[in-house]
């Protein structure tokens, strides 16, 4: 029996979980408009779902100073990146239980 | 919407996010620079090599068969590929991934289908009959643009603008080979043509698989050393 409160509260939300699945698809962290750009999203609704993913310990940022304007990378913690792993596996053991 | 179908619905959004995400460079700049230099070097001298010939003299070698040409460059495909494979093969262990990645699979999976009708098919054009290897160099050019526009969906920026312009230099050599005195082009007319064909099909392969190759290579080497300024901020 599948316990479905297994499931990552803060990820099975669409946002955030686009948010983490885009995050964990590569090694090095995304820059804000880059995720921006992807994931189709206003600055206000993507800066407070990172907040969110922030908060649980699982997106870390980074303020990069160049020649131009300043830019926020994120990425992954460890954290983030086990929970993330967690999620699937619930998610898998739950479509396995519908078959 | 039950549990079941929302778990399902949420894999469908990781998957395509993922796949959306994947970038992979089919050509690092390396592989390009030394493919490229390869491509120079080779044409170069096959290129000197017909024009010896066809000066004539006693130590003149005689004229290249398309056969001799073609096996040529496919050694020099060869060698460029194991090259890269060395390359993949060493990244690999470095980042402790997988030789066969998923990008490398997907990158596979776009380039192999038109590489493969395009060398079979240019090999059929040269060896059909002699004085055609500058066609069989074009329809590679040409095929070989195709196989990295195959690739688009996860290819950075370069490689599309790579793509492209082999394409568009394929189409134009094809169209100065094929036209002649009886099929001249519309607006263009016809253009002098060098004095054996196997001229024109190495300056094709020079220009296309060399110099091009060697662009690429310099302006992707540019844009990773600036990626890993970290002043210089994004990927």
């Amino acid at each position: 029996m599948i316990d479905f409160s297994k499931l990552d509260k803060v990820i099975h939300e669409k946002g955030r979980l686009s948010i983490m699945t885009l995050l964990a698809s590569r090694k090095d962290a995304w820059p804000f408009q880059d995720l921006k750009s992807e994931l189709q999203m206003s600055d206000g609704n993507l800066i407070t779902h990172l907040r969110t993913l922030a908060k649980s310990g699982y997106v870390e940022s980074e303020k990069i100073e160049g020649e131009g304007r300043p830019q926020t990378h994120y990425g992954l913690t460890e954290a983030g990146r086990v929970a993330f792993e967690g999620y699937l596996k619930v998610l898998e053991e739950i479509l396995d239980l519908g078959r | 919407m039950t549990e079941q179908e929302r778990a399902a619905e949420n894999l469908k959004v990781i998957r395509s996010l993922m796949e959306r995400a994947t970038v992979y460079r089919a050509i690092s700049w390396p592989t390009a620079f030394f493919g490229g230099i390869l491509a120079i070097i080779l044409s170069s001298l096959l290129y000197f090599r017909e024009d010896l010939a066809i000066g004539g003299g006693a130590d003149a070698p005689s004229l290249m068969s398309e056969g001799a040409w073609i096996v040529c460059w496919l050694v020099a495909l060869v060698i460029t590929g194991v090259f890269n494979s060395v390359l993949i093969v060493r990244k690999s262990k470095r980042d402790n991934t997988l030789f066969f990645s998923p990008g490398l699979k997907m990158a596979l999976r776009a380039l192999v289908p038109p590489m493969l009708v395009g060398g079979i098919l240019g090999m059929g054009h040269a060896l059909s009959s002699a004085g055609t290897a500058a066609g069989c160099a074009a329809i590679w050019v040409m095929c070989y643009g195709l196989a990295l526009l195959a690739t688009i969906g996860i290819a950075p920026r370069s490689i599309r603008w790579l793509g492209w312009s082999l394409l568009l230099a394929g189409v134009a050599a094809y169209l100065y080979v094929w036209s002649d005195g009886a099929h001249p082009l519309p607006f263009l007319g016809s253009f002098d043509e060098m004095e054996s064909p196997m001229l024109e099909a190495n300056l094709i392969m020079g220009l296309c698989f060399g110099v091009f190759h060697l662009i690429y290579g310099l302006i992707v080497m540019w844009l990773s050393r600036k990626a890993k300024d970290p002043r210089a901020g994004t990927r």
